[in-house]
C-alpha cells in the first residue's frame, strides 16, 4: 500500500462512526521503489489530499522532517526539491506490512503483503 | 426454489470466486483476462493523476500509467494472485467502501452489480460510489445484459454454470469466455437456472427455515412407506398415481457436495446460528468432540471437491442478476446526486456513464 492510499482511506463505514479520518498508520515493514517524478501529477495529487493526514503517515515511518508542518499554501510555489519530498512520501513509500486503526473505535485493519483488508466482517469477529 | 439475498451472495459468489482463484493459481499460467473496450476507453481518458477507484476489481484488469487506481475486491485470492505495476489493491466490501466522502475522481464499477442479489442492495453499491465520488466525477457502471445476442435467459435472477471440463481450452484451465464462443454461450445460456431471491426478515428466515426442514422430513416419507408394506397400501390408496413426486426443486450447491450433510435438526439450527447449534449439542457431545467432528467433515468434503475439480468433473454456479434494457440506466438515476450521461449495449453488458452533481440541484 503505497502512502497516498491512506491518504483516502477511512473506517466511516463502521457502525457509531462518524468521521474515522485519518486512520492511525503503525508501519512494520515498508520498501522504498522509485517512481518517475513528475512535477505536474504530483500537483494534481497533492491538491486532492488531506495535508493532517499526510503528517499522520510521514510520522508513521519517522519521515516527518522531509514536509513542513504546516500546509504550504500554494503548491505550484514549490521548487522541484520540495515536491520531490511529497511525490517520495506519497508514490515511493510502499508499505509491506503493518496496520490501519480506525481513530474512534480503535478498530484494528491489518496490512498484509501490502494489501490492506478493510473488510468488515473480518474487522467485526 | 428461494434463497435469501445474504446466503446467495455469500455462497454463489464470494466463495465460489475464492475457489475458482485457487484453481487459477494452482495452474500458474499468466490468465488474459478479458478487457472491455469501453471500460479501457473510460479509464484512459481520464485525466493526469487522477485517483480512480475501481470496485471489484477482481484481477485488476485496469490499470493505468497515468492515473492511480485503487482496486477493491472482497476476495483476498483474487487480489494476491493478481500482483501488479500501476495498481494499489485493497480487500473491502462494495457495500461498505473504506474511503472519505467526495474523494476520487472516477470509480469503476465493472461486472458487479450483477452479482447483488437486491435491488436495494445493488442501489446501496451505487450509493457507496457515488459518496466517494468527488462533485463532477464520473462512475462507469458495467453489468451483463438479460438481452443476448446468442440465446435467451429464462428470468433475470439466474444461477450460471461454469462447467470447468467444458471450458478448458487447449489444456489451459481457462476464464469463462461468454462472448468469444458462441456456442458455448448458448449453453451456458440455456443451463442457467432462475432462482427466486426472498429479502425476508430474520425472523422470516428462520420461520421458513423451520418450514423446509419439515417438507424435508415429509418429502423422504414415500422411502418409508416403500419399506412398509402396511402404509405403501395406504398411501397408494390416498394417491392413486402410487408415485409422490416432490414439488419442491432442490438448488445445485455453488461447489458440488460430494458427501451428504447431516440432515438433523441440531445442524439445521447450527446452520442458522453456529453458536446456539454448538451449545445446544454440548449437551450431547462434548465440545472438542463436536469441532474434531466438524473439522473432519469439512476436510473430506473439500478434499473431494478438489479432486473432482483436478479432474473437471464438477460445475460451479454463480449467481447473476440480469439486466433488462433500461433497467441499469433508471437504477443508476435513482440515486440523487448522479446524473446518467450515457447508456451503451457492449458485448451482452449494459454500460452506464453516470456524473456526480451536487446534492442541492433540484431535478427535473
Amino acid at each position: 500500500m503505497k502512502l497516498f492510499v491512506h491518504n483516502f482511506m477511512s473506517s466511516r463505514f463502521l457502525k457509531n462512526v462518524t468521521v474515522g479520518y485519518p486512520l492511525e498508520l503503525t508501519v512494520k515493514q515498508f520498501v522504498e521503489k522509485d517512481i518517475e517524478f513528475d512535477r505536474e501529477n504530483t500537483i494534481v495529487m497533492l491538491d486532492k489530499i488531506q495535508y493532517e493526514a499526510l503528517l499522520v503517515a510521514a510520522a508513521a515511518i519517522n519521515q516527518s522532517d522531509r514536509i513542513p508542518a504546516e500546509k504550504p499554501s500554494k503548491w505550484d510555489e514549490l521548487s522541484d526539491d520540495q515536491l520531490r519530498q511529497f511525490h517520495h512520501l506519497l508514490m515511493n513509500i510502499d508499505v509491506i506490512d503493518g496496520e490501519l486503526v480506525c481513530p474512534e473505535t480503535k478498530t484494528v485493519f491489518p496490512i498484509k503483503d501490502g494489501i490492506p483488508n478493510m473488510l468488515k466482517v473480518d474487522a467485526e469477529k | 426454489m428461494s434463497i435469501s439475498s445474504e446466503n446467495v451472495e455469500k455462497e454463489y459468489v464470494h466463495s465460489i470466486y475464492s475457489r475458482l482463484a485457487t484453481y487459477q493459481q494452482k495452474e500458474q499460467k499468466p490468465s488474459s483476462p478479458r478487457i472491455w473496450p469501453r471500460v479501457r476507453q473510460f479509464v484512459d481518458q481520464q485525466i493526469a493523476g487522477s485517483v480512480i477507484l475501481d470496485v471489484g476489481c477482481g484481477e485488476a484488469k485496469y490499470t493505468s500509467q497515468k492515473c492511480h487506481v485503487i482496486g477493491f475486491d472482497t476476495c483476498a485470492e483474487v487480489l494476491s494472485s493478481s500482483r501488479k505495476e500501476n495498481i494499489e489493491l485493497c480487500l473491502a466490501d462494495a457495500i461498505c467502501i473504506p474511503i472519505r466522502d467526495e474523494s476520487v475522481d472516477a470509480v469503476l464499477n465493472v461486472s458487479v452489480i450483477h452479482h447483488l442479489a437486491t435491488t436495494s442492495r445493488r442501489r446501496q453499491v451505487l450509493q457507496e460510489c457515488a459518496r466517494c465520488l468527488r462533485i463532477g466525477g464520473q462512475m462507469m457502471v458495467y453489468a451483463w445484459a438479460f438481452e443476448q445476442p446468442n440465446g435467451k435467459f429464462a428470468a433475470q435472477d439466474i444461477l450460471v454454470p461454469w462447467n470447468m471440463h467444458e471450458t478448458a481450452i487447449g489444456g489451459r484451465l481457462p476464464k469463462v469466455k461468454f462472448h468469444l464462443n458462441t456456442t458455448k454461450e448458448q449453453r451456458i445460456i440455456a443451463a442457467s437456472i432462475p432462482v427466486n431471491i426472498s429479502d425476508a426478515s430474520i425472523a422470516q428466515r428462520w420461520f421458513s427455515g423451520v418450514l423446509n426442514k419439515v417438507t424435508s422430513l415429509t418429502d423422504q416419507l414415500p422411502y418409508f412407506s416403500k419399506r412398509c408394506p402396511n402404509s405403501a397400501g395406504y398411501s397408494n390408496q390416498s394417491t392413486p398415481t402410487g408415485s409422490v413426486s416432490s414439488p419442491i426443486q432442490k438448488l445445485p450447491s455453488a461447489a458440488p457436495q460430494f458427501l451428504p450433510t447431516t440432515n438433523s435438526l441440531i445442524s439445521g439450527i447450527k446452520r442458522w446460528s453456529p453458536m446456539l447449534g454448538r451449545r445446544l449439542a454440548s449437551l450431547l457431545v462434548p465440545v472438542e468432540e463436536q469441532f474434531g467432528e466438524e473439522l473432519s467433515q469439512t476436510i473430506m468434503r473439500e478434499s473431494i471437491t478438489e479432486a473432482m475439480a483436478t479432474l473437471r468433473e464438477v460445475t460451479f454456479y454463480r449467481f447473476y442478476h440480469v439486466f433488462k434494457e433500461g433497467e441499469l440506466s433508471d437504477l443508476v438515476d435513482s440515486i440523487d446526486c448522479l446524473k446518467v450521461v450515457s447508456t451503451s449495449f457492449e458485448h451482452g453488458n449494459w454500460c452506464v456513464i453516470a456524473e456526480k452533481v451536487p446534492m442541492n440541484v433540484i431535478r427535473p
